[in-house]
């Protein structure tokens, strides 16, 4: 089975605004907020994508959604198969757009083109906040994407929006369609933009923390509802989060994001029970112990340091001012400082990008 | 489930709705009342002017010296000042007035029966003794004093097309008895029915008379210069001082149709074949709501005819200058690049274009070519409206830029929302509070504008409180004390920029709820 996304050494770079004399002289700098990253998404799975805060995951989705300037695209490509209608029509208007007469590279769609293939693929935005607009009702901000793709009577639309109302619990939905925003609780409002982003029964969901919001309760119906939706619906979910307890969770399998790169990516079950990667090893040992007393004690999180800026990113390997593994391992060292780990295939499907793996691999 | 189908209501019954919403909100605020009940007030007045006065009236009021105005006394004050105790004449027009008496005159002697007081004091030495003849009377009671203007005949002749009117003469002759007993003749005319002109106080026809009767060593020339003071007054010092004649006057018309048969001309009257409307109008000092200028117009007229004007040209001028700004702000700041530098060029040429002297030149080569009323209203409120866009189309832009790059709009993008529908949908109605706020405030200004210029001697030719007091300051209503000609549409200027100041604040308050006091 092919994979229904596939992002190729996809670099997005943001300039920073400088100075008259640095521009004078082209010295420009940018935050690599995502710096060739590789990665796929197969039918119907569930695939995540973990890291702290700022390292990209964020702008990733947003690259794959088109939504960041092309020029600040700095390299590689995403390339999407959509449903062979779909497809079809691209192939008509846009033939320079097919890659392989079965994907189609997002950032050559323009104009209808380009609206063909966003039906296909929707976003849940991170923030609940900002990303519905404060004064168009709930029915309004739920129905417009059908209205945008003019699918529909208005009979049958009011029926769509009901539906996705009620498969986020916003029950019942004649109540909460004449709400506005600022009459629902944050966890209300993501469950609003979960539901806008079901209507249009795209392909392949790219969830930004959409739980993030969430209570307890709360949280796990939501996820049952994108679980339900992707076995009913035949949907992919990029699943993006902080979380790599939820990650194990909720996916198949999971990538993890560090400044702008992947460093790790493998099964669920494999990242968490065999992590290579100092920096995975570091995330699973973060997460809070459920027995309590376990919690006061001092527990040893192999990490030091802080997060590097990503305009400034450390020569060789990015990771390694804040590597323990470094430290203890002084035969890896000049491997470290010299040279920037690929993202390599150490095991079959256990992707991971630091030396120590790799050379006892060799 | 018919409850679904209520969702989405019908847009008018939402615009009513979130309307009548605003209404309730700004009413929680003093300032906001106080607004609203004087624009109400304007509305109110707005639909009863253009109710009640002709289209035409522009024209009318700028032809000055023509009827109507020239029938009114000029410079009254208000009607409303006698109850102040101020000593003004008042004005008294009779109209649709019935002769007392009318006979047909075969016999000399005849006329004593129905103008008893003509042949006792003159004798019947100027009335045609043969012809059909109409007495008419009125009372006038000279109560403050005060003299008056003029006492007006106006005749209206009305005949079926058969009548040949050039045929009929009518002599025209009025008298008029005093408190004093003094019956004495003011006025005489004689002309044939279709030329009929007004007929006034004629100083030439009582002046003889009246030095006679009081024995005055003046001379005719000098009683030339005071001949209504003269009139309804009585000599002092031989006749050079006058004072007020107070009492009950009695102002009798005695009108001679000859020329045919006086019993053909009896007979007429009698079908209907022909009529003659027969107006007398006792002109005072005082006239009307607001009185008159120096030509006789009526000032209330004037400043009524205000009302709509400042509405509408205030309201469209404001509504033009703040779409466009919102418009090409908002295509500015959310496509930039090069539409963003041509916009914000063309922002900067307007912005920086003194409005004043551009006004003026085209106000002065609008009048040079003879241009007036509203086409030449129209062209100053387009450039106004052209030079003033500017600040809007900054603010706006500015908003539109920060709009643009809020999640919602990158979440309507990633649904495939298309550029229009982002602008439209999105950007927009986010704009729509802080616009009717400029929008209101902006209201007055085109008038204010307009009154500059008025006063500058830029004429349009329209009646508004502008050109009103233009005219008071050109034909000196200042030197002249009066008051009546300058209050009202200075204070209405006032009133109306007020009105829209607060209910801009208030709206202001409304939609920027920092701004709110507690
Ligand atoms: N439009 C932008 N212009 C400049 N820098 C940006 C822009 N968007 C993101 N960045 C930077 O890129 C980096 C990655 O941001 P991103 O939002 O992708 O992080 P994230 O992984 O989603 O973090 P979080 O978990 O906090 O949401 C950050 O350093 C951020 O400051
Ligand atoms: S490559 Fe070296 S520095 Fe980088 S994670 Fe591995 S051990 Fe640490
Ligand atoms: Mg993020």
């Amino acid at each position: 089975m092919k994979p229904l996304l596939k992002v190729e050494e996809l670099k997005v770079w943001f300039p920073i605004r400088k100075g008259l004399i640095d521009v004078l002289f082209g010295k420009m700098e940018y935050v690599r907020a995502v710096d060739g990253v590789s990665f796929t998404v197969g039918d119907r799975e569930t695939f995540c994508l973990v890291g702290e805060s700022g390292c990209g995951k964020t702008t990733t989705a947003r690259a794959i959604m088109m939504l960041v300037d092309k020029s600040d695209v700095k390299g590689g490509r995403a390339l999407f198969k959509p449903h062979d209608e779909a497809l079809g029509e691209v192939a008509k208007i846009q033939p320079d757009a097919v890659v392989d007469g079965e994907y189609i590279d997002l950032y050559k769609t323009r104009g209808y083109a380009n609206k063909i293939v966003r039906r296909e693929i929707q976003m849940i935005f991170q923030d609940p906040f900002g990303s519905i607009n404060p004064r168009m009702s709930v029915y309004d901000i739920v129905e417009e994407p059908l209205i945008v793709h003019g699918i529909g009577s208005r009979e049958e639309r009011i029926e769509i929006v009901a539906k996705a109302l009620e498969a986020v619990k916003l029950v019942p939905p004649e109540e909460f369609m004449v709400r506005y925003p600022h009459q629902l609780s944050g966890g209300q409002r993501q469950r609003v933009s979960v539901a806008r982003a079901l209507t249009l029964n795209p392909r392949l969901l790219l969830a930004d923390e959409p739980v993030s919001m969430l209570d307890v309760s709360i949280r796990a119906e939501v996820l049952n509802v994108l679980e339900e939706l992707k076995k009913t619906r035949g949907m992919s979910i990029m699943f993006i989060t902080h979380d790599i307890a939820l990650a194990r969770y909720i996916c198949n399998r999971i990538a993890v994001m560090y400044l702008g790169k992947i460093v790790e990516m493998a099964d669920s079950d494999t990242i968490i029970e065999k992590p290579l990667h100092p920096y995975t090893r570091a995330l699973i040992n973060a997460v809070p112990d459920v027995v309590p007393e376990n919690r006061l004690r001092l527990r040893e999180v192999p990490i030091k340091g802080e997060v590097p800026s990503a305009v400034r990113i450390p020569a060789g390997c990015r990771f390694r001012p804040r590597c323990v593994a470094y430290d203890s391992n002084p035969w890896v060292q000049e491997y470290c400082v010299k040279e920037e780990p690929g993202l390599i295939e150490v095991e079959k499907g256990h992707y991971v990008a630091c030396w120590i793996p790799i050379k006892k691999k060799l | 489930m018919s409850s679904r189908r209520s969702v989405k209501e019908n847009p008018l019954v939402v615009f009513l709705k979130s309307a009548g919403g605003l209404l309730r909100e700004i009413m929680k605020y003093n300032m906001g009342r106080v607004g609203l009940v004087i624009l109400a007030f304007m509305i109110i007045m707005s639909i009863y002017s253009i109710a009640t006065l002709p289209g035409d009236f522009p024209s009318k009021w700028r032809h000055a010296t023509e009827p109507p105005w020239i029938y009114n006394p000029k410079m009254a004050k208000p009607e409303w000042v006698r109850s102040l105790g101020i000593d003004a004449s008042k004005t008294s027009i009779y109209s649709n007035l019935r002769p007392q008496e009318s006979r047909i005159i075969l016999v000399l002697e005849d006329i004593g029966r129905i103008a008893p007081e003509y042949v006792k004091a003159l004798g019947m030495k100027k009335l045609s003794p043969f012809g059909y003849v109409e007495v008419y009377r009125v009372n006038y009671n000279l109560d403050v004093n005060d003299y008056v203007q003029d006492v007006l005949i106006i005749f209206e002749v009305k005949a079926s097309e058969n009548v040949n009117l050039s045929r009929i003469k009518m002599n025209v002759l009025t008298l008029l008895t005093r408190p004093d007993g003094l019956v004495l003749e003011i006025s005489e005319g004689a002309f044939t029915l279709d030329k009929v002109r007004p007929v006034k106080i004629d100083h030439g026809v009582f002046s003889l008379q009246y030095i006679d009767y009081f024995k005055l060593n003046v001379t005719l020339e000098e009683m030339k210069s005071v001949y209504y003071i003269a009139v309804f007054g009585e000599p002092r010092a031989g006749g050079r001082e006058f004072t007020p004649l107070l009492g009950e006057y009695q102002v009798t018309l005695i009108l001679s149709y000859i020329g045919i048969d006086p019993r053909e001309i009896a007979r007429m009257f009698g079908e209907g074949s022909l009529k003659v409307n027969v107006e007398i109008r006792v002109l005072g000092n005082s006239c009307g709501l607001l009185g008159t200028d120096n030509l006789g117009r009526d000032l209330f007229l004037g400043v009524l005819f205000g009302f709509p004007v400042a509405l509408t040209i205030g309201f469209l001028v404001a509504l033009a200058t703040v779409m466009i700004g919102l418009v090409l702000g908002v295509v500015s700041g959310y496509f930039g690049g090069r539409v963003d530098e041509v916009i914000q060029r063309l922002v900067d040429v307007i912005v920086n274009v003194p409005l004043l002297p551009l006004l003026i030149l085209v106000g002065v080569s609008i009048q040079t070519r003879g241009w007036a009323g509203w086409p030449a209203m129209a062209i100053l409120m387009l450039i106004i409206v052209i030079f003033s866009w500017g600040g809007v189309a900054i603010v706006t832009r500015s908003m539109a830029l920060s709009i643009k790059s809020e999640q919602y709009v990158e979440a309507a993008k990633a649904i495939g929302a298309s550029t229009s529908r982002i602008v439209f949908r999105h950007i927009i109605p986010q704009l729509i509070p802080y616009t009717m706020a400029v929008l209101v405030f902006s209201v007055p200004g085109a008038i204010i504008a307009e009154a500059g210029l008025s006063v500058l001697g830029i004429d349009h030719g329209l009646p508004t409180w502008g050109r009103v007091l233009a005219d008071a300051q050109a034909n000196r209503g200042i030197a002249y004390n009066m008051w009546w000609w300058i209050l009202p549409p200075g204070l209405l200027l006032g009133l109306f920029s007020f009105a829209f100041v607060a209910l801009g604040f208030t709206l202001e308050t409304i939609v920027e709820p920092r701004l709110r006091r507690r």
